[in-house]
């Protein structure tokens, strides 16, 4: 049986394709920390708290897992010198190919999910009582990682994946401080205060009003913010800076408030919102944000924010800010916020380190 | 007593009522006391880019956060006894804890 032999083989290696096809193959996201620590660490959707997180992976990733199923998704524990209590967290896990890139996001939940969205898990995962793990090097073992099954499989045909994550704690068994492992690129604007405000906030310089460094990033939202009377009128005025012009000289009633703005390229108003925790009832906070393009033609741009606020007829202190002279790289960005609310707070420059498993 | 007093003695009472060495509010921790003149080291866990510190007055100062998520801030200039508010978000998805300022 001169066949025989051939036979044999070709059974042998149409069985190992099967087993082949068969073992999962998993990807870590980005690449570089597929064993390593990262930089940085983010909290985990319901580990202590309801946390709404949506994250997006660009397409740059996950070229070895087009046309995949992907069959589960996990974290790692950042290194610390430190056991990270575990608990029991509630996921609800949707994921599906989002017609945003990351530096294209939108603050808007479902502004981020795709057409073709999956829930891939619902029900309870744990997080392992993790003991101190000080790296550079941190493994994937059970007890450094959170593991979600997929319930139901999600094929990846490309473009850019969004993982939308939401968590609530299970009563009784919430995690300690418990946070996964995060790349992050140290990018930043940069802010300089060009003169103080007036009115009964912001201590004896008046400065009551902030612009977050780390937001003045292209593709991101720059944050400006101010602190004033609950309920009242803000306008965020966005200028060139200019040398101190009194307000009275503009005919308004308020002696010692200078304007510190040779234009006036934006105005943009926002209600001095209370805060709803109990703690914090006597505060109040007006916000805008600006989305920056992800252009090189914002490298270094530079305008100037005051803020007015109308109960007071009160300025802020003024805050020259410039645009980060770089694009981040990272090809992912997170979003992050309440379940209950509609936005969340979108960071383009940082997100956890992912295991992806698929078949 | 005004409202800002009244949010300092219930932070305080709640700050007491907790006792505890670590302020923890799930995504954001830090010690329960902190030394006048000194320094404390908070720890972000969420994606906010900054950190805010408050006596629940009308006076806050914003800190940035570093990719290592610890900041360290400079303790305010306030008399002994004072309650600190530290805080990242805002809205739902504020996250809070409190600091006592003790005398050295």
């Amino acid at each position: 049986m001169p066949n025989q032999p051939c036979i044999v083989l070709s059974v042998a290696a149409s069985c190992a394709a099967q087993v082949l096809a068969q073992v999962p193959q998993t990807l870590v996201v980005p690449a570089a920390y597929s064993t390593q620590d990262a930089v940085s660490s983010l909290w985990i959707a319901g580990g202590s708290a309801e946390v709404r997180q949506q994250t997006l992976v660009g397409a740059s990733h996950l070229g070895a897992l087009v046309g995949r199923s992907l069959t589960a998704l996990e974290l790692r524990r950042s290194a610390a010198d430190e056991t990270y209590q575990g608990g029991e967290a509630h996921l609800a896990v949707t994921v599906s190919t989002s017609p945003n890139a990351p530096l294209a996001c939108s603050q808007a939940f479902a502004g981020n999910v795709g057409n073709d969205a999956v829930q891939v898990f619902d029900g309870t995962v744990t997080i392992p009582t993790s003991p101190p793990a000080v790296g550079p090097s941190v493994g994937w073992t059970p007890d450094n990682t959170v593991r979600i099954a997929f319930q139901s499989p999600f094929v990846y045909l490309g473009g850019t994946l969004c993982i939308d994550v939401i968590g609530q704690p299970v009563a009784g068994q919430a995690a300690g401080w418990w946070v996964a492992d995060a790349e992050f690129e140290d990018l930043e604007g940069t802010v300089v205060e060009v003169g103080d405000g007036c009115g009964s906030y912001g201590g004896p310089h008046h400065r009551w009003s902030y612009v977050a460094e780390r937001s003045l990033l292209p593709g991101a939202f720059a944050r400006f913010w101010a602190h004033g009377t609950p309920n009242s009128l803000g306008l965020a005025a966005f200028g060139c800076a200019s040398p101190p012009i009194p307000l009275t000289a503009l005919g308004l009633p308020s002696p010692g408030c200078n304007l510190f703005l040779g234009s006036l390229d934006a105005l943009l108003p926002a209600v001095f919102e209370p805060e709803v925790h109990p703690l914090l009832a006597g505060v109040a906070t007006a916000e805008v944000r600006v989305k920056i393009p992800n252009d090189v033609a914002v490298f270094g741009t530079t305008f100037t924010t005051q803020w007015l606020e109308w109960a007071q007829l009160a300025t802020s202190n003024a805050i020259q800010w410039t645009v980060a002279g770089s694009i981040p790289t990272l090809d992912m960005a997170v979003i992050e916020g309440h379940p209950a609310e509609a936005t969340g707070e979108v960071a383009v420059h940082m997100a956890h380190v992912l295991r992806f498993e698929a078949q | 007593m005004n409202a800002h007093r009244i949010h300092a003695v219930f932070a305080a009472t709640v700050l007491l009522l907790a006792g505890r060495g670590l302020a923890q509010g799930g995504g954001l921790r830090g010690p329960s006391t902190v030394t006048q003149g000194g320094t404390m080291e908070i720890e972000v866990g969420t994606n906010d880019p900054t950190v805010e510190v408050s006596t629940g007055g009308p006076e806050t100062s914003s800190h940035s956060v570093p990719p290592g998520r610890k900041v360290t801030i400079p303790v305010p200039p306030v008399p002994g006894g004072t309650i600190l508010f530290v805080t990242v978000g805002r809205g739902l998805r504020i996250r809070v804890i409190l600091v006592e300022v003790i005398a050295p």
